[in-house]
C-alpha cells in the first residue's frame, strides 16, 4: 500500500488515488496529420520500464487533482510528486539502470 | 372529472423538506452522532491568479479565499473551505443559499449550488477521533489536522469532507446525499460498539 | 495433572479452569495455553500428520508449532487450525483434534504410512493420470476428501471485527528483552512509540530465564518495571496479543489484535516512520530418524513449559543438541526433578554451562547422536550412537536409554520474515549458523535488534537494542535520551554451535518439514530428479508451504539442499518471504467490510417511496434502483407489462435521480464539449438540449447523454448512471492536464438534483396541474429546457425522452424530491399515473431502438457500427476518437452493426447474449456472426423484440440467422430495423 504525496493534500494512502499510466504523453496537435503507426503509438504504446517511471495519479477521493510522480517500478521508491506543467529533475542514466 | 387546481407558490410556502437521514435517532453515548441542520452551500470555481475572480469573491463573501487545500476562512455570511487550487465550498449558517441572490450587480464568479449535494453529520466526544480512526486512514494528530481545517478523504471507501471543529474532538462530516444513510449507519454501529 | 510442578511458573494456581479435548474433560490453570494444560495432563498424542497420518504431539511452545493444530469450538464459531500452543486456556474451552477418523488413537488413514514408499514428495506429478476420466470420477473426490488438515466451519461466525488506522514515529515489534529496551529508549526520548507483542504477556524468551540478573534483580522484575514505565508514558502505546503479520510498502505494518470484549479481533494498519524488528529467534529441530514422535520437543520449548507453566512433560529426559543453548533446558529439567542425560554431537562440551551441568549430576555423552527413537504414540526410549568424524555416518551403535521426553536443539534462526517482507537482505553468519539481517531498503526504513539481529547473549542484546534505537531516532531527527545500558552478563551460548544438518540414519524417516510430512529423504530425491533451484526444491518437497510456513523447517531444508548440491548455504539462497507471517483470519482482514457495510449503498431522495410500495430493488453499481412496481401480488412479467402499457397509453413516472450530472462553466465550455463529443455544440442555444456520444481515443463509444445549454458559458451535462464517475474523471483529466489553457470548470451535481421522468400521452395534462410553465407544444418543444415552479418548488424541466413518449424530466433540489414526486403522483391519480421501474424503462427504450452504453456496446463499438453516422460531425476537424476512425481495422475491416432481430415465432423471446450463425446446424467450435445485446417481450407490440451486433448487419436486412441455444437447439431470427415502435418519432415530439 503505497504512500503517495499529493501536491495539494500531502501524504495519503494509495487507495485514495486512481492511476493514470505513463506521464508526459502529449496529445498530437493535429491528429489528422499523423500516420496510422504514429497515432497507434500515441494511443497504445507505453514505455513500461523496469526502473524509474514518470506516471500520473489522480486524487480521486480527495481534491480530485491530477498530478505526476516518479516511481521506481521495482522498489516503489517515490522520488517525488509534481504538478502538471512543472518539471522534475531528470534521472541520471546510472540511476535508471535495470537492477 | 374536475381538473385539480394548479398548485403555485405562495408566501409561507413550506413543503416537506426531505433528508437522507430522516428518522435517524441521534446517538449520545459514548460519542455523539447528530444530523447537521440544512445549510446553503455553493461551490465557487476560479483561479487565484485571476484578479477579477479574487475581487468578485471578496465582494460576494466579505472575506478572502483561503489558498491552501483544507484551510477554512470564517466570514460573517459563511465559512469558505478550500477544496482544490480552483475550487471552494461556501457553507452558510442559516437557511437556503442566499449567496446567489446576494450577488446582485457584482460580477459573479462561477457558482454552483450544492446545498443538497452534501449532507452534514456531527460526530463529537472524547472517543470521536478514536471512532474515526477505525474507518479513516488519516493521522488526526492536531499537528497534522489542526482545528478549524478540513480533510477530503475516504471514510470506509466513501469520499467525505471532514471538518475539525474548534473543539478538537468534534467533527462535521460532509457526505453526498445518496451515501449519507450508509455512513450514518456505519458510524452509529461503530460508536455503539464502543459502549 | 501428573506433569504439573508444585511450585513455580507464571500460572495462577488459585484459578483452576476446566477444558475439554476430544470430548474428555481436564483441568488446567489461568495462564496455561491449551498445549501446556494438555502436557500437564500427560496428553501426548494431539494430532495426525498431513500425509502419512503419523501420530504427533506438541513440539514447541509458540507460533512456530507445526503439529498441534486443533479445532477451537468457540461460542462465536468454530476455528479450525488453531495452534494449541497459542490458544490461551479459559474456563469451558472446547477443542478437538483434526485429520483423524474415527479417533486420534485409531486413525484409519494411518494405513497411508504403509504405502509411504509410493507417496514420497512429488508423487502426484507422476500419478493419477490414467485411466482417462478417472480423475473426475475417482481420484479427485477421494483426494479432496482426504486433503487438508482442518475442517471448514459450518456455523456462522458471530464475532465482531474492526480495524484501526494508527500512525507513529517508531513501531517496535516484539517485547522480548531487546524490544522492551528499544521501546523504553525511544519512549524516553519523546518519540511517538507503539509496541506490539503477539503473546499475552511481555518478556519473550527472557521469561524462560526468570532468574537471570539484569541490573542486579531477576529478569522478571526488570520486565515488570519496564512494562510499567512504558504504560505510564503518554507517548507510548503498548499492545499485547497483537501480532504484526505483514510489512508493506512505505512502512505500512499490518497487525492482528485479539481482544476480549465487544470486538473479537482488530486489524491494525500502522504507518510507522521507522520500525524496530525485535522479533527474536526460533529454534531449529534436529533432523534424525523418527524425530516426529510425540514427546520429541524443541529444547527451548521444554524450558518454556517448565518456567512459565510449571509443567515438566516427562520424567526421563534426554537432551539432544549440537549447541550450548539446550543445556539451560537440561538444568531446568533437572531442577524440576527429572532424570536428565545430554547427547551432544560435538566432540567437546567444555563451556561454563556444561561444567554446571556436570556438577548438577547430568550425564553428558559427546560425539554422540540419537540414532533411533522407540515408541509410536509416545517416545519410550532412544538409541544412542557415535558419529564418524565428518558426521556423515554412524560409527557405532550404543545403549538404549529409557526416555519419555526428548528435547532437541539444532540451533536458532533469527525471525527475519518481516525484515524480508520489508525488502531487507540476509547474510550468512557461519559462526552462529544463522541467516541474519544485513541491508535495509530506503523505501521500508527499519532496523533489527537483539537475537533477530544475531545478538544472542543478554548484554549484547540490550546494547544492540539501544544502538539500533539511537540510529532510528537520529533518522527522525530526534535526540536519543541518555539511556544507561542495564547491567547484564552471560555468554553467547550459540557461539560454539557445530551444525549437523542431517543425523545419519539406520532406518526410518528424518523429518525437516513436520506439517507437510516432508523428509530429508525427499530433499535428496528432489535433487536426484534434477531440481537444483531452491524455489523448485521447495515446491517439489512442499518445504515451508504449510500453515506454519516452514518456521522450523526452512533453514534445515536449505542446508540439506546445499549439502546435496555440494554448495555453500549462501549460494543456494532463500525463497521469497510473503505476508502473512502467521495465519490470520478472513474476518479480521474483512473487518467492517461485511454484511450490511460490505459495500457502500446509494439511495435516491425518493427511495423510501419505492420501499413503501414494495418495489424490488435492483443493484446498479452502488445504487439501489426500483426494478418494477408490483400491484396485488403481480410477478415481474405482469408488472412490467402493465407499467409499459401505462406509459404508452396514459402516464407513468420513473425515478431517474441516479443519472450523472455535471455542471460545466466557462468561456470555453462549448469548445470543450466540441472536443469531447462527436457532434457540434457551438451553436446550441440557451434552453436547448442535445444528445451526445462520447468516445475514447480508440474511437469507441464509452458513454452517452443529453447536454443542455443554460447560457453561452454554462452547460448541464448528463451521463449514464454507471458511467458518471468514469466520465467525470475523463473530463477532468483533459481539462486539468492536456487543455489547461481552456477556461472551463467541471463540477459534479449528480446528488444536488432529484430527477423524475414523467412520461406518456397524458404527461402534459398531469404536469399542467402543478406548474405555471407554458407546456404548449410550440412554447416548450422537444429537446428544450424550461425553468419554473413545479408544485411550488423551483425546478428545471427537460423535454427529453428515453421512452419514446411525450416526456418531461423534472429536476428539483434533492430535499424536495420526495415532496414533488408525491405531488405529481397525487395530481396524476385521476389519470391512473403508474410508477415504472428499471425493467420497464429498458423495454420501452428498446422498442425505440435506443442503445444502452455498456449493454448494446462493449467498448469496441464505433458510432458507425451503431448506425449513428448522423451524430458524427463531418465539419469538426478533430474530436476525441476521431482520428481512430481511419484506422484500417475500423475503416476497411469487417465491422459488426447494430440491428433489430425478430424471432420467427413472435412469442419466443431470445435469451440475453445468445450467438447467431448463418447455418442452422453447426459443430462447435464455430465462428459466429454476432450476438444479442438487448431482448424483451414488447407489451405494446405484442411480440418479442431484440437488438444485436451482427457482422455487416445493415447489408443483410431480411436475412435469416439462427440463434444457437446451449442445449443444441436453434431459433430462427430475421435481421431488420432496430426501431420497432413509432418509427417516425412523432409521439416523442408531441
Amino acid at each position: 500500500m503505497l504512500l503517495l504525496d499529493c501536491p495539494w493534500c500531502g501524504k495519503r494512502d494509495q487507495t485514495e488515488f486512481s492511476y493514470g499510466g505513463e506521464a508526459h504523453i502529449d496529445r498530437p496537435i493535429k491528429p489528422v496529420e499523423k500516420s496510422d503507426s504514429d497515432w497507434g503509438q500515441y494511443v497504445f504504446f507505453r514505455a513500461n520500464p523496469k526502473g524509474y517511471h514518470r506516471e500520473r495519479w489522480m486524487h480521486a477521493q480527495g481534491c480530485r487533482r491530477w498530478f505526476n510522480l516518479m516511481r521506481h517500478t521495482v522498489t516503489n521508491e517515490i522520488k517525488g510528486s509534481y504538478k502538471p506543467g512543472e518539471t522534475f529533475p531528470p534521472v541520471s542514466p546510472k540511476e535508471n539502470q535495470n537492477d | 372529472m374536475d381538473d385539480l387546481a394548479t398548485i403555485t407558490s405562495t408566501d409561507g410556502f413550506n413543503p416537506t423538506v426531505g433528508s437522507p437521514l430522516f428518522g435517524k435517532k441521534a446517538v449520545e453515548h459514548p460519542v455523539s452522532l447528530r444530523q447537521a441542520e440544512f445549510e446553503g452551500k455553493v461551490i465557487l470555481r476560479g483561479d487565484l491568479s485571476d484578479e477579477a475572480f479574487v475581487e468578485s469573491c471578496q465582494t460576494l463573501l466579505s472575506v478572502s479565499l483561503p489558498d491552501r487545500v483544507g484551510d477554512v476562512v470564517e466570514g460573517a455570511l459563511c465559512s469558505v473551505i478550500c477544496l482544490g487550487p480552483d475550487e471552494w465550498l461556501t457553507v452558510e449558517t442559516a437557511g437556503a443559499s442566499k449567496l446567489l441572490s446576494a450577488a446582485g450587480d457584482h460580477p459573479n464568479p462561477k457558482q454552483i449550488v450544492v446545498s443538497d449535494y452534501y449532507c452534514g453529520l456531527d460526530l463529537s466526544g472524547d472517543l470521536a477521533t478514536h471512532v474515526l480512526q477505525k474507518v479513516v486512514a488519516i493521522d488526526f494528530d492536531e499537528a497534522n489536522v489542526p482545528v478549524g481545517t478540513c480533510v477530503q478523504t475516504a471514510l470506509h471507501n466513501v469520499p467525505v469532507i471532514i471538518w475539525r471543529q474548534a473543539d478538537a474532538g468534534s467533527y462535521r462530516i460532509y457526505v453526498r446525499w445518496s451515501l449519507a444513510e450508509y455512513v450514518w449507519d456505519l458510524l452509529a454501529d461503530l460508536v455503539l460498539s464502543e459502549g | 495433572m501428573i506433569n504439573r510442578l508444585s511450585q513455580g511458573g507464571r500460572i495462577d494456581r488459585s484459578k483452576p479452569l476446566a477444558f475439554e479435548f476430544d470430548g474428555k474433560t481436564y483441568q488446567g490453570f489461568q495462564g496455561d495455553t491449551l498445549a501446556s494444560a494438555l502436557l500437564a495432563n500427560d496428553i501426548r498424542l494431539v494430532a495426525r500428520s498431513f500425509k502419512y497420518h503419523r501420530p504427533r504431539g506438541i513440539m514447541s511452545a509458540g507460533l512456530e508449532e507445526p503439529n498441534a493444530l486443533v479445532c477451537h469450538l468457540a461460542t462465536s464459531g468454530d476455528e479450525p487450525n488453531r495452534l494449541a500452543t497459542e490458544l490461551m486456556l479459559y474456563d469451558g474451552l472446547k477443542a478437538t483434534s483434526q485429520n483423524n477418523w474415527p479417533n486420534l488413537k485409531n486413525d484409519i488413514n494411518a494405513v497411508n504410512s504403509l504405502f509411504a514408499r509410493f507417496i514420497p514428495a512429488g508423487f502426484y506429478y507422476k500419478t493419477f493420470m490414467k485411466p482417462h476420466g478417472w480423475w473426475h470420477k475417482v481420484y479427485e473426490p477421494v483426494i479432496r476428501a482426504a486433503s487438508g488438515i482442518g475442517k471448514s466451519p459450518e456455523r456462522d461466525d458471530t464475532s465482531r471485527y474492526e480495524a484501526r488506522n494508527a500512525f507513529c514515529d517508531v513501531l517496535v515489534v516484539g517485547s522480548g528483552v531487546s524490544g522492551l529496551m528499544a521501546a523504553l529508549t525511544a519512549g524516553r526520548s519523546g518519540a511517538k512509540v507503539m509496541l506490539v507483542e503477539a503473546a499475552h504477556e511481555f518478556g519473550g524468551h527472557l521469561l524462560d530465564h526468570p532468574g537471570t540478573p539484569i541490573d542486579g534483580a531477576p529478569a522478571s522484575t526488570w520486565i515488570e518495571n519496564t512494562a510499567k514505565e512504558l504504560k505510564t508514558l503518554d507517548n507510548v502505546t503498548v499492545m499485547d496479543r497483537t501480532l504484526a503479520f505483514g510489512y508493506y510498502d512505505h512502512n505500512l505494518i499490518a497487525a492482528s489484535q485479539r481482544i476480549d470484549g465487544n470486538v473479537t479481533e482488530r486489524l491494525w494498519r500502522i504507518r510507522a516512520k521507522q520500525v524496530i524488528l525485535a522479533t527474536g529467534a526460533i529454534e531449529r529441530p534436529l533432523v534424525f530418524a523418527d524425530n516426529d514422535r510425540p514427546g520429541v520437543m524443541l529444547a527451548g520449548a521444554v524450558a518454556t513449559y517448565i518456567n512459565r507453566h510449571a509443567v515438566l512433560p516427562g520424567k526421563q529426559v534426554v537432551v539432544f543438541t549440537n549447541n550450548d543453548t539446550a543445556y539451560h533446558t537440561a538444568l531446568a529439567a533437572k531442577g524440576a526433578g527429572g532424570d536428565v542425560t545430554i547427547i551432544d554431537t560435538r566432540k567437546v562440551s567444555g563451556s561454563a554451562l556444561s561444567t554446571k551441568a556436570r556438577e548438577a549430576g547430568i550425564a553428558i555423552h559427546t560425539n554422540a547422536a540419537v540414532v533411533a527413537v522407540k515408541g509410536k504414540q509416545r517416545v519410550t526410549a532412544v538409541q544412542v550412537g557415535t558419529l564418524s568424524d565428518n558426521k556423515q555416518a554412524i560409527a557405532s551403535v550404543g545403549e538404549v536409554l529409557p526416555c519419555d521426553l526428548l528435547a532437541m536443539s539444532g540451533g536458532w534462526s533469527p525471525t527475519v520474515q518481516l525484515h524480508m517482507q520489508g525488502r531487507g537482505k540476509l547474510v550468512w553468519n557461519d559462526e552462529l549458523a544463522i541467516m541474519q539481517p544485513s541491508e535495509v531498503s530506503i523505501t521500508e526504513p527499519h532496523v533489527c535488534a537483539g537475537s533477530a539481529n544475531g545478538a544472542f547473549d543478554l548484554a549484547s542484546g540490550l546494547q544492540d537494542a539501544i544502538q539500533q534505537t539511537e540510529k532510528v531516532l537520529q533518522r527522525l531527527g530526534m535526540d536519543a535520551s541518555a539511556t544507561v545500558v542495564p547491567e547484564a552478563s552471560g555468554a553467547n551460548d550459540l557461539a560454539t554451535i557445530e551444525p549437523v544438518w542431517r543425523v545419519p540414519v539406520l532406518k526410518g524417516k528424518r523429518f525437516h518439514e513436520f506439517q507437510n510430512d516432508s523428509t530429508a529423504e525427499d530433499l535428496s530425491l528432489a535433487v536426484r530428479e534434477g531440481l537444483i533451484s531452491v524455489e523448485h526444491v521447495k515446491r517439489y518437497t512442499t518445504t515451508g508451504m504449510a500453515t506454519d510456513q516452514g518456521k522450523t523447517a526452512n533453514l534445515n531444508g536449505l542446508a540439506i539442499i546445499a549439502e546435496e548440491l555440494d554448495r555453500a548455504i549462501p549460494e543456494v539462497g532463500t525463497t521469497t518471504f510473503r505476508p502473512p507471517f502467521h495465519p490470520v483470519t478472513f474476518g479480521m482482514l474483512a473487518n467492517t467490510r461485511q454484511r450490511d457495510f460490505f459495500a457502500p449503498i446509494r439511495k435516491t431522495p425518493i427511495h423510501e417511496w419505492h420501499e413503501k410500495w414494495g418495489a424490488p430493488m435492483e443493484p446498479v453499481g452502488d445504487w439501489l434502483r426500483p426494478w418494477w412496481f408490483p400491484k396485488d401480488g403481480e410477478d415481474m412479467h405482469a408488472s412490467v407489462t402493465r407499467e409499459c402499457l401505462a406509459v404508452r397509453g396514459g402516464v407513468g413516472m420513473a425515478d431517474a435521480s441516479t443519472l450523472g450530472k455535471i455542471d460545466i462553466q466557462g468561456k470555453d465550455a462549448a469548445e470543450f464539449l466540441n472536443r469531447v463529443y462527436t457532434n457540434a455544440w457551438s451553436k446550441l442555444k440557451p434552453g436547448h438540449c442535445r444528445y451526445g456520444l462520447m468516445l475514447n481515443e480508440q474511437g469507441f463509444v464509452f458513454d452517452d447523454g443529453v447536454t443542455t445549454c443554460l447560457s453561452d458559458d454554462h452547460f448541464h451535462m448528463t451521463t449514464t448512471s454507471g458511467g458518471a464517475a468514469r466520465v467525470m474523471t475523463w473530463l477532468e483529466d483533459w481539462a486539468q492536464t492536456e487543455w489547461s489553457d481552456l477556461d472551463v470548470s467541471l463540477t459534479s451535481v449528480t446528488e444536488q438534483w432529484a430527477v423524475m421522468q414523467l412520461s406518456g400521452p397524458r404527461a402534459r395534462d398531469v404536469l399542467a396541474r402543478l406548474t405555471d410553465i407554458d407546456l404548449d407544444k410550440e412554447a416548450f418543444p422537444f429537446m428544450t429546457m424550461r425553468e419554473g415552479k413545479i408544485a411550488g418548488v423551483d425546478a428545471r424541466v427537460f423535454r427529453i425522452s428515453f421512452t419514446g413518449e411525450l416526456s418531461y424530466e423534472i429536476n428539483v433540489p434533492s430535499r424536495f424530491g420526495l415532496y414533488v414526486w408525491e405531488q405529481i403522483f397525487a395530481a396524476g391519480e385521476a389519470d391512473n399515473i403508474t410508477p415504472y421501474g428499471n425493467e420497464a424503462m429498458h423495454v420501452l427504450r428498446a422498442e425505440k431502438g435506443f442503445i444502452i452504453v455498456g449493454q448494446d456496446t462493449d467498448g469496441t463499438v464505433t458510432p458507425m457500427d451503431l448506425g449513428m453516422d448522423w451524430i458524427v460531425s463531418k465539419v469538426k476537424p478533430d474530436f476525441l476518437g476521431k482520428r481512430s476512425f481511419d484506422r484500417p481495422a475500423i475503416k476497411d475491416g469487417k465491422r459488426k452493426h447494430l440491428v433489430g432481430l425478430m424471432t420467427e415465432d413472435p412469442k419466443v423471446v431470445l435469451p440475453d447474449g445468445v450467438h447467431l450463425t448463418e447455418q442452422k446446424d453447426v459443430k462447435i467450435p464455430v465462428t459466429t456472426d454476432g450476438y444479442v445485446t438487448s431482448t424483451y417481450f414488447s407489451p405494446v407490440l405484442g411480440h418479442s423484440i431484440a437488438m444485436g451486433m451482427v457482422d455487416d448487419g445493415r447489408d443483410r436486412m431480411g436475412q435469416t440467422l439462427f440463434a444457437q441455444m446451449l442445449d443444441g437447439s436453434s431459433i430462427p431470427v430475421k435481421i431488420g430495423q432496430s426501431v420497432f415502435y413509432d418509427k417516425e418519432g412523432e409521439r416523442t415530439r408531441g
